[in-house]
């Protein structure tokens, strides 16, 4: 053949951009005839991809920087039987692999750096996590003195670099004090299980690890502080008559309205970087979107929150941390005097992962992307502005490559081919999700079934975060065995009985009224109000150490978690017993 | 110039480990920080050279260990044998003058500083690398003679059998061992002992443990005997524990030398500390710790004839060999995910959540 010829059968034989495939994950693809043979089995992230998340998150936050850090946590570690996780994306979703260390010399040596490596946190996890902070601040600090105003396109791509180093490196920090704290609780569990038949669900182990305050019950109690100003200045009609929505311009009406919202944004200027879901960077954060904390203080008011004296958790963490040293000193003295140091230390780390869990889920997580999503809209509007993309928000659907390409000659850069044809994909999974729920399989595998997949895949890498995750959180008997209609296990003990309320969106939380039981598939910060309000809580997903159950414990709600079918079972308006140390929950009505 | 052989303690410090040997630059150490330790001068190694050099020793111990060819797989006999040879070698070899003039010369001046004549002094092995309790200390030691007489018998100490054996077995050459040597003021113990600031048993970094007996602190270091217990808090100082052991037997000064004695009933089940006594000793466990940066395994006395706290001396501080409490938490959980059983959790798991 002529070359002439090469290149014209070439021409014919190259893809067209109208039958492009999906190709926002280059080198990430899912392809199951590639991947399962490597791996085995990968798993379905549902927490994170459903519904269907846009291709810079999916992408350059999930597959890329959370891999990345859960292998460099591994690494990190030198975790015994695990070399970390592995991410794919498919359709907006992400799935995940395990690489299991199988050899067992290998695993005797990474026993030994382990060993080595978790003594710097166990000796000072405090002091670890404080500089972790400020270097979580002072990344974020230099990332929003980005100005627009000011800003020449290189200033563009610099933002761009940074945010995505940012992605890398908060991932690795995020899961350091992640794994150290979560082995702690699970050490302190088998011990307490094992010398004292003590297991984690139990309220004399809780009661040792609750009556701590941390970054997130600050921001909580600034808002019922807000709520209390605006009864005290005569305000509290407003808040009852105007929606979320509408209080933004309720509020400019009078002068007393006008000094609250000065009040009120300058809460915002410093806890308003937050996202109200830390999954994609579609979604707004609190600065952008103010009807989601006004839909809070809007709530405590009308719930009579606002009326207390003194905030719920001061006084509920002094009742608790005086029942805290009586609960470890009732267990010490079980415990025989050589083990007694180290154990005391155990329940002082152990202690660390709730704070951790909601400490992290602030700054690593809803911060983060408030920082990356103000970030990329300013590139977006770049893009828009010299006619790359269509409007600021596309930015989401382009990754890394695409924005370097682009960002510093946008004018001569086309790329809404690109963002046209993904938005019009993403919108059409997520319309498919919302009608069918999920479509796509929740494991893609060689194992038999998605037990074996589990069992073999996943398990023998027996990863602290996945144990507390993924494993370690069933009920140990079945609702008939105990003579229930649903069974999960104890987030918080107490009884509680009252009417039902399922809820199965956070903004959906002002139906919820004093008295009632919360029933809801999962928690959020964005839920936290809700707690200080409801009798009890019941949320179908999450472990010992997931929101639901932290925030039960610190406010003293009886809660069951990993109950799996409450919203589906439990109708709104039944009443409903729940015996929480047992995790056991009783329709009384079944017949309304 | 003629080299310095002997050194004052003031004049010394961890960088003279190798020059007057590791117990010697320690005490220079720790007087340089002007820690309570009793006062002295160390002999160098190239002091001991040179007399083994100057007095023939030298040469004879060395065509005597190459007589005695390889030494790998020799019974014990084949090294008390040597060890015979060697150590008379040493001790009847006589002293060069102008060498023992040097040492005379110091004992003469250490009397003169602390005002006693014939002062009795502690004379001390100190090999450039530690090997507790391998080498001979000589307690209350009193006369320029009789120092000078001890010294040779502190180098001799070098050759016992289990010395030479251990060197023949670790490949180090049989004359490898040479020792420099402390000559330091006796501290006429009331009570001794030693201070702990970390519980080497459970790691535990928040107490101070004192242990103490009447008498030299060779009665508590040997770990022979009951002694005495106190448990301090180490923020606050507050004594939290006491216990009395009952001490049948103790250490105490003879005429020259020291011996185990029976200790008088009547005081046998009493704390030989008050808490005056323990609160400083405390103290100054604390401020070693907090000098050196780690807890600190400390050996002290308390002179009968000096005032209070003036009489509390420090006699040695090391880094406390402990297993912390991280180490140990650390252990556990790396065998807790060895043996973590999921088995059961298998058929129960009907889906996976992931929430990171």
């Amino acid at each position: 053949m002529g070359r002439e010829e090469l290149w014209a059968q070439w021409e014919r034989e190259r893809p067209r951009a109208e039958d492009a495939i999906w190709d926002c994950a280059p080198g990430y693809e899912l392809i199951p005839e590639v991947d399962v043979p490597l791996n085995h089995s990968w798993f379905l992230d549902g927490t994170h991809s459903c519904p269907p998340m846009d291709p810079f998150s999916v992408y350059e936050y999930w597959a890329r920087g959370c891999g990345h850090g859960l292998k460099f946590i591994n690494s990190f570690f030198s975790l015994p039987r695990s070399y970390g996780t592995e991410g794919r994306v498919r359709e907006g979703a992400i799935y995940w692999a395990f690489y299991v260390v199988r050899d067992e010399k290998e695993i005797r040596e990474r026993e030994a750096r382990f060993r080595e490596a978790l003594r710097p946190f166990l000796e000072d996890f405090d002091g670890i996590w404080e500089k972790h902070k400020h270097e979580l601040q002072s990344m974020y600090q230099k990332i929003l003195s980005f100005n627009p105003r000011e800003a020449r396109n290189i200033d563009y791509i610099h933002l761009h670099w940074d945010c995505i180093e940012s992605i890398f490196r908060v991932w690795e920090i995020h899961f350091q004090g992640m794994q150290s704290s979560y082995s702690a609780w699970i050490l302190l569990e088998e011990e307490c299980k094992r010398r004292f038949g003590l297991d984690d669900k139990s309220e004399d182990f809780q009661d040792m690890l609750r009556g701590f305050d941390n970054e997130v019950y600050r921001v909580d109690r600034e808002m019922w502080e807000l709520a209390k100003t605006a009864v005290d200045m005569g305000l509290a009609d407003v808040f009852k008559e105007k929606s979320a929505e509408e209080l933004t311009s309720a509020l400019q009406l009078s002068d007393r309205g006008k000094e609250w919202w000065q009040k009120f944004m300058n809460f915002l200027d410093v806890r308003g970087w937050r996202s109200i879901s830390s999954i994609s960077i579609a979604d707004p954060y609190w600065l952008e979107q103010p009807s989601t904390p006004l839909r809070k203080i809007k709530d405590l008011i009308i719930k009579g929150e606002a009326m207390r004296k003194d905030y719920i958790l001061d006084e509920k963490r002094k009742e608790f941390s005086a029942k805290r040293e009586a609960a470890i000193n009732k267990l010490l003295e079980k415990v025989p005097d050589a083990d007694k140091a180290w154990f005391r230390s155990l329940i002082n780390l152990a202690q660390r992962a709730s704070s951790y869990s909601e400490e992290h889920d602030l700054l690593c997580e809803m911060t983060h992307f408030a920082v990356l999503r103000r970030s990329y809209l300013h590139i977006g509007e770049w893009l828009a502005k010299n006619g790359c993309i269509d409007r600021p928000e596309d930015v989401m659907f382009l990754i890394s490559p695409e924005i370097e390409m682009c960002l510093l000659v946008p004018q001569r850069n086309d790329m809404r081919w690109i963002t046209r044809r993904r938005r019009a994909q993403w919108e059409q999974w997520r319309a498919r999700f919302a009608k069918e729920g999920e479509f796509r399989p929740p494991v893609y595998t060689d194992r038999s079934n998605i037990q074996e997949a589990i069992a073999l895949d996943l398990l023998p890498t027996l990863d602290p975060i996945f144990i507390k995750i993924v494993v370690g959180e069933l009920p140990s008997v079945s609702a008939e065995e105990i003579g229930a209609d649903i069974v999960g296990i104890c987030g918080c003990p107490g009884v509680a009985e009252g009417r039902a309320r399922v809820v199965m969106q956070y903004m959906d939380l002002d139906q919820l009224q004093p008295g009632e039981i919360l029933v809801c598939p999962q928690t959020s910060p964005e839920w936290t109000t809700a707690f200080s309000i409801a009798a009890g809580v019941i949320a179908d997903r999450g472990g010992t150490l997931s929101h639901a159950a932290i925030i039960g414990r610190e406010y003293g709600v009886p809660t069951i978690v990993n109950t799996f079918v409450a919203c589906e079972k439990i109708k709104t308006g039944q009443r409903i017993r729940m015996d929480a140390s047992k995790g056991a929950v009783y329709i009384l009505d079944k017949e309304q | 110039m003629e080299e310095k052989l002997i050194y004052w303690f003031e004049e010394i410090g961890k960088e003279y480990n190798d020059v007057v040997g590791k117990k010697c630059a320690n005490l220079g150490e720790m007087t340089r920080m002007g820690l309570p330790v009793p006062p002295g001068f160390a002999i160098s190694i190239e002091f001991y050279r040179r007399f083994l050099r100057e007095s023939g020793a030298g040469d004879e111990m060395a065509r005597y260990v190459e007589k005695m060819g390889d030494l790998k797989g020799r019974g014990i006999e084949v090294f008390e044998e040597m060890s015979r040879t060697l150590q008379g070698i040493i001790e009847e070899r006589e002293m060069p003058p102008h060498l023992k003039e040097l040492i005379i010369r110091c004992y003469e001046d250490l009397c003169q500083r602390v005002g006693i004549p014939d002062l009795a002094v502690s004379v001390r092995s100190a090999g450039t690398e530690s090997r507790p309790g391998m080498f001979d200390t000589y307690l209350n030691v009193k006369g320029a003679e009789e120092v000078v007489r001890h010294v040779k018998k502190v180098w001799a100490s070098a050759f016992t059998p289990r010395a030479i054996a251990f060197r023949a077995k670790k490949g180090i050459p049989i004359l490898g061992d040479e020792l420099g040597v402390g000559v330091v003021k006796m501290v006429r113990a009331k009570a001794s002992g030693i201070g702990f600031t970390v519980d080497p048993v459970t790691g535990d970094t928040s107490k101070i443990i004192i242990e103490a007996n009447w008498g030299l602190g060779e009665g508590v270091v040997s770990g022979a005997e009951n002694v005495d217990k106190f448990v301090l808090d180490k923020g606050t100082l507050q004594i939290l524990e006491r216990t009395v052991g009952k001490k049948s037997k103790c250490v105490a000064m003879k005429e020259m030398g020291a011996e185990w004695i029976e200790v008088p009933r009547e005081k046998q089940d009493i704390p030989c500390l008050n808490d005056d006594e323990i609160l400083e000793v405390a103290k100054l466990a604390k401020h070693l710790e907090e000098r050196f940066g780690r807890p600190q395994d400390m050996e002290w006395a308390i002179d009968e004839e000096m005032s209070f706290p003036e009489g509390l001396f420090l006699l040695q501080t090391r880094p406390a060999k402990f297993r912390s409490v991280s180490d140990q938490i650390a252990e556990k959980i790396t065998e807790l995910f060895r043996d973590l059983d999921l088995s059961k959790a298998v058929d129960k798991l009907k889906d996976i959540q992931f929430k990171f």
